[in-house]
């Protein structure tokens, strides 16, 4: 096998499904979210051999994804404001609690609400781990804007959750 | 760092490495109480946030990425085809309108190609004359005057024969046009400096050069009168 193809097997064996979660909370939308991980990959594979340093591979076709999104995807994007409006079931990857699972619905209509200056950040940081440091460099705006962010995301999030659970007590 | 600037770091970046916030999680009660709830949370977000990729997302997009490949050789293939037609039909255009539309234009542009033919220091003999003219199924009857150089050449249609003649002004070219048929009996032009004459014969035709009107006048009779259709 060429090299080519196995930095690409590697790409999509590493990273697809949290591209994909990332990809969906940007479309909220399953298939337009398939849509963009494929159309992400088709990109990364044209301009793989531009991709010298395979550690940032995982921030590389993070922004490539991004800025597809903001490319061609970003204005077809349903105006969904809560979870009852998705028109498809969110799967977990794995069985949640009874509580758990509620306690994670409140929180994903809650991101549904949020902005999306304060969701991508935050989804960006949870999903795919990144640092301050990288999500800014990222979504090209300064670190302290990026923990603002982070910090009213979260804060929202908790209200939101605090008033439906008693988890929500931690502020 | 105090107890509320720990709780802002929960909510900006509950990750952190920090040495200072990872030693009052330990050491301050409130900040580790803090910390564990905001781990609850941190869960809760995971569990949010970890929604199940597709089963067919990799094959979706290595089938993409396969079928776009194909895409683009295909495109490459029609794209080379399309060139190569193109070149073909440039080639085709500018070769045809490079080619002389009238018999005067291409004996104009073969006197000028063939000028530098190599000549023969001797005449050459009547029986090799006979010979060349016998391809073309024309008889010579007689003296053609001083050959210098005899060959078959390409015609308008099809070939004919290529000859000097030295004569006490100068050379004479002649070119013997068996299948080429004139409009009219005679043409007269110029190539350059040179005078030149296509008199229709009877089968085909003939074309004289010369430098001279006279020249022309001088060798055109010999030509009628000795070459004949067999």
């Amino acid at each position: 096998m060429r090299q080519k193809e196995r930095k690409f097997d590697a790409l999509i064996g590493h990273l697809s499904d949290d591209l994909y979660r990332f990809a969906f909370w940007l479309c909220k939308n399953e298939a337009m979210a398939q849509d963009l991980v494929q159309e992400t990959y088709l990109r990364a594979w044209r301009a793989l051999d531009s991709l010298k340093d395979e550690k940032a591979a995982k921030s590389w076709i993070f922004i490539i994804l991004r800025r597809e999104f903001v490319r061609q995807f970003e204005k077809k994007i349903p105006p969904i404001t809560s979870l009852d409006e998705l028109d498809f079931d969110i799967e977990d990857s794995k069985p949640l609690a009874p509580d758990d699972k509620a306690e994670a619905d409140i929180v994903r209509d809650a991101i549904l609400k949020l902005e999306k200056k304060y969701s991508e950040p935050l989804i960006l940081q949870v999903i795919g781990g990144f640092s301050c440091d990288e999500i800014a460099e990222q979504l090209n705006i300064s670190k302290s804007a990026v923990m603002t962010q982070l910090f009213r995301a979260r804060a929202k999030l908790q209200k939101a959750l605090s008033r439906e659970s008693k988890i929500g007590k931690v502020l | 760092m105090n107890y509320f600037e720990f709780k802002q770091q929960l909510l900006k970046d509950s990750y952190t490495k920090d040495e200072e916030f990872h030693r009052l999680r330990k050491e301050d009660l409130r900040c580790a109480k803090a910390y564990e709830e905001a781990m609850e949370f941190e869960k809760t977000l995971k569990n949010a946030l970890q929604i199940k990729a597709p089963d067919n997302l990799k094959d979706s997009i290595i089938l993409r990425q396969t079928t776009n490949q194909k895409e683009t050789l295909s495109f490459k293939n029609y794209a080379m085809a399309a060139s190569l037609l193109l070149s073909f039909i440039f080639a085709s255009f500018f070769w045809y309108n490079s080619q002389p539309n009238t018999v005067e234009e291409y004996i104009s542009r073969a006197f000028i190609d063939e000028s530098n033919v190599p000549l023969s220091a001797e005449p050459i003999e009547f029986a090799e004359i006979k010979s060349v003219f016998a391809d073309f199924k024309t008889g010579v009857s007689g003296d053609l005057g001083r050959v210098v150089f005899i060959h078959n050449c390409h015609t308008p249609n099809g070939t004919g024969v290529h000859m000097v003649v030295s004569t006490n002004q100068g050379l004479v070219t002649v070119y013997y046009m068996p299948r080429t048929n004139l409009d009219q009996k005679r043409v007269e032009f110029d190539i350059d400096h040179s005078k030149a004459s296509l008199v229709a014969m009877e089968k085909g035709s003939i074309a004289i050069i010369a430098d001279t009107e006279q020249q022309l006048a001088s060798i055109e009779p010999v030509l009628q009168n000795n070459l004949y259709f067999l």
